[in-house]
């Protein structure tokens, strides 16, 4: 039964994180590849200031997301600029730079946290305190989970909101075509800084989810291999819509888990998920451009 | 009838003569490329209910123009004065480099468009994901749900708002002819509407000066009236200033619109008020009559009409023999997204009618159809762009239904698109040879060294059209090759076209909007 609710927490996650990343390549129509490192940010932020800082759950994830949000200027003051592949390499550099910080800020010998050892290197950060919402501990699965499905619960709607409004309606204009939408009066620089900064306050959200659940953050968070994965449940899923992106979640996270019950010797069922990965997006960007449940195709 | 109510009410001039309000002065503007100047010197103004016609020849930089006064473009020199929302504003050029840095005081399209400034593109470019509704309601300024904010914290007033703007665009639609289409996205509709549209967008957007790049280029004779009667609704209601580019096929419908007509050449823009468009009329008819007599010297061998309003002249020379067959095309079903496009009506055992079609060299055949009949689609799947859904292509006995594009030009085919999309990095020398021409193109305001990227519109055309005939193409397939095209061009468009018929073995296919000229079969 822990199994389920364990399956349950990170399909939670993922949800909040495709969804996110969903607002920014399918909606504005620009490719990140740097979404993992703000999920990143975000789990940093949240076990340091659970760890050093003693906060409980609900200032360190708001600190979590205001740190987030103001990184994310790295990636829209670029977006005012660039587009279509010269963005991407910039998501990527930015991705690259989070994950170098994180892997390299540390020091031996000093206490994790201080400020020579912000994030202890490529160890990562164990013994992330247990959930405290306003004094009440969460210490079983249950309400772990239940936390993570309120939480992402909360994401998917802001998603809805933001998405079903004259807002989102100015995204998916932007996706179609700039000029014109600066032609009939509209500041898409405004746009972009806010779509950007919805996008990746929305995953450190994700991020601190994961934190408190698991209690150890490490760099591979931050990992280009994860940024892919979650742009893979997208392509996967589909993109421009709400379902889609919780398809490819769902369908992503749950694949290896299938992977699990067969009889694959545990040595060659690592290769054989990544396999599956790739067969699974060759499948679907061959027969279902937009996904399995998208609107917008990935140009 | 009201087509266009903004919802915003204007101000009133009772006091003043709407006339003599200036809306926009420009002076001195000049704009060079690669050190080619284009404009050197424009001065210009614009009164409120004022409609200009601006014409000049390819190339004498009319979209340059359009683009600077828009704020798509910044002008090497030059000043700028919007008049536009009670007060002044100027904008001095070149401008210095700390003047960018202030982001409130930047010469940006937005920002002249939140000014009253608005513009068409030539092709349409409505937003092609959202409804038709949506379309136009994005435009609306100062929108409360474009805040985030408001979304969470003042949702009452966002719905409100968005309730009274769909209504507002629904009936607006109405006003179109668009009633009942409103959930249709932008590239489900015709051409004709989607310019509708898109006039409609900008005007929604608060522009009082709306430039318009070629509204009726492309457009079929219903669609032509409708745009016309939607202009001539701004500017009679609503008084709204129009700046209109438009080519010589069309210019007799903007003509019974302008008042004032610019004309830019050589770098320079001379105004002159509405009475001396006879001469132009004169022109534009002649180029019309020259049509005729191209047609004249062939004969109408026969005239097919096409189910859903399309018709296929084809013609011969005089006196040319009987000759070998170079397409034919039988029962031809064309579908995108299970919809069909060519293709129609049901035989008894349920199957679809196709299109049939036989040419043989020396024809040249026009087609005709109005907007949205598929004529580009047909075109695109007979060079082998579209995959045919049944039916069969052959050319010169050989089936090519199967074959890739270029194993069918191989064969024979010659096929010129609508749009003028060539090899952009590619300098007019390189870009000729490539289409095995040798000797220079001569062609106004351009050098082989520039690059073809950098030709205007249409110059594109008509380096395309100059290009025809190198080839040893037995089928030459052209979509819309007089868009775009100013008088002078266009005849030797003609005259090119004439001989193209004249080499051996060698027919034509030209796809034309409905534009009803009728020609008595002689």
């Amino acid at each position: 039964m822990n199994y389920a609710f364990h399956l349950l927490i990170y399909v939670s996650v993922y949800i909040v994180l495709a969804l996110s990343l969903d607002l920014v390549v399918g909606y504005l129509g620009r490719l990140s590849l740097a979404h993992a490192g703000f999920v990143a940010i975000g789990a940093y932020v949240y076990a340091l200031a659970t760890l050093t800082l003693q906060w409980t759950f609900v200032p360190a994830l708001l600190l979590a997301v205001a740190v987030a949000i103001v990184c994310s200027l790295a990636l829209s003051l670029p977006s005012w600029r660039f587009r279509g592949d010269f963005f991407i390499f910039i998501t990527l550099a930015v991705g690259a730079l989070i994950h170098g910080i994180v892997q390299n800020w540390s020091a031996p010998g000093y206490e994790v946290g201080s400020l020579a050892n912000l994030t202890n290197g490529p160890f990562g950060i164990a013994g992330i305190p247990q959930t405290d919402i306003f004094g009440i501990k969460l210490d079983t699965i249950e309400s772990k989970c239940a936390l993570s499905l309120v939480l992402a619960g909360v994401c998917a709607s802001i998603m809805y909101r933001l998405t079903h409004s004259p807002w989102g309606r100015l995204l998916k204009c932007l996706r179609d075509d700039e000029l014109v939408l600066r032609g009939i009066g509209k500041n898409v620089r405004l746009i972009k800084l806010q779509a950007f900064s919805f996008s990746c306050g929305l995953a450190a959200v994700g991020g601190v989810i994961y934190a408190s659940y698991v209690s150890y953050i490490d760099p591979s968070a931050a990992s280009l291999d994860e940024s892919i994965l979650l742009l893979c449940m997208i392509c996967v899923g589909g993109s421009g819509n709400f379902r889609g992106p919780m398809v490819g979640a769902i369908v992503l996270v749950l694949l290896p888990e299938v992977l699990r019950f067969t009889p694959i010797p545990q040595s060659v069922a690592a290769n054989v998920r990544l396999l599956v990965y790739g067969l699974l997006l060759l499948v679907v960007v061959h027969f279902r451009p937009q996904g399995i449940a998208g609107e917008y195709r990935i140009e | 009838m009201p087509i266009i109510e903004t919802m915003e009410k204007q101000p009133l001039h009772t006091d003043v003569r709407p006339e003599c309000r200036l809306l926009m002065r420009a002076t001195g503007i000049a704009k060079a490329f690669g050190g080619q100047p284009v404009l050197t010197g424009v001065d210009l103004e614009l009164h409120e209910g004022q409609v200009v016609l601006l014409q000049g020849p390819n190339g004498s930089g009319k979209t340059t123009l359009l683009n600077i006064l828009t704020g798509h473009l910044v002008p090497d020199a030059g000043r700028i004065d919007l008049f536009t929302n009670g007060c002044r504003e100027v904008f001095h050029f070149p401008r210095h480099w700390w003047q960018d840095l202030n982001p409130l005081d930047r010469f940006l399209p937005e920002r002249l468009a939140s000014k009253g400034v608005g513009r068409s593109w030539q092709d349409t470019r409505l937003f092609n994901s959202l409804k038709l509704l949506d379309n136009i309601a994005v435009a609306k300024q100062q929108h409360p749900g474009e805040k985030p904010f408001n979304l969470f914290f003042h949702p009452g007033r966002v719905l409100a708002m968005e309730r009274q703007l769909q209504a507002v665009c629904g009936e607006r639609l109405v006003q179109l002819g668009l009633g009942g289409r409103d959930s249709s996205s932008g590239d489900k509709v015709s051409l004709g509407q989607a310019k509708r549209v898109a006039i409609a967008r900008a005007v929604e957007a608060g522009a009082r000066i709306l430039f318009l790049d070629e509204p009726l280029a492309g457009l079929d004779a219903p669609g032509i009236a409708d745009v016309v009667a939607l202009l001539r609704d701004l500017v009679d209601q609503h008084r709204v200033t129009l700046v209109i580019i438009e080519h010589v096929g069309s210019i007799v419908h903007v003509q019974q619109l302008a008042d004032t007509v610019w004309d830019l050449d050589g770098g320079k823009l001379t105004t002159r008020p509405n009475h001396c468009i006879e001469t132009m009329t004169k022109h534009s008819l002649a180029s019309q009559w020259r049509i005729d007599r191209l047609f004249h010297e062939f004969k109408l061998v026969r005239s097919e009409v096409l189910p859903r309003g399309a018709r296929l002249d084809v013609y011969r020379k005089n006196g040319a023999a009987n000759s070998e067959l170079i397409l034919e095309v039988e029962n031809l079903v064309i579908r995108r997204n299970r919809r069909p496009v060519i293709g129609w009506g049901r035989t008894g055992d349920g199957a679809m009618l196709g299109l049939n079609l036989t040419l043989r060299s020396g024809d040249l055949a026009v087609l005709q159809a109005p907007n949205g009949w598929g004529k580009t689609t047909l075109m695109d799947c007979l060079a082998g762009l579209l995959p045919a859904n049944t039916g069969k292509i052959k050319m010169r006995g050989q089936a090519v239904t199967s074959l890739l594009p270029w194993e069918r030009s191989l064969i024979g085919l010659y096929y010129l698109r609508s749009d003028t999309r060539g090899f952009p990095s590619l300098s007019v020398r390189n870009a000729r040879r490539v289409n095995g021409r040798r000797e220079s193109i001569r062609m106004r305001c351009s050098e082989d060294r520039h690059k073809y990227g950098e030709l205007s519109g249409g110059q594109k055309r008509s380096f395309q059209i100059n290009c025809l005939g190198n080839s040893r193409a037995a089928l030459y397939i052209l979509d819309e090759p007089f868009v775009g095209l100013d008088g002078m061009e266009m005849s030797s468009a003609l005259n090119k076209i004439v001989k193209l018929t004249e080499f051996n073995g060698q027919c034509l296919l030209v796809a034309i909007p409905h534009i009803s000229i009728e020609h008595e079969p002689c």
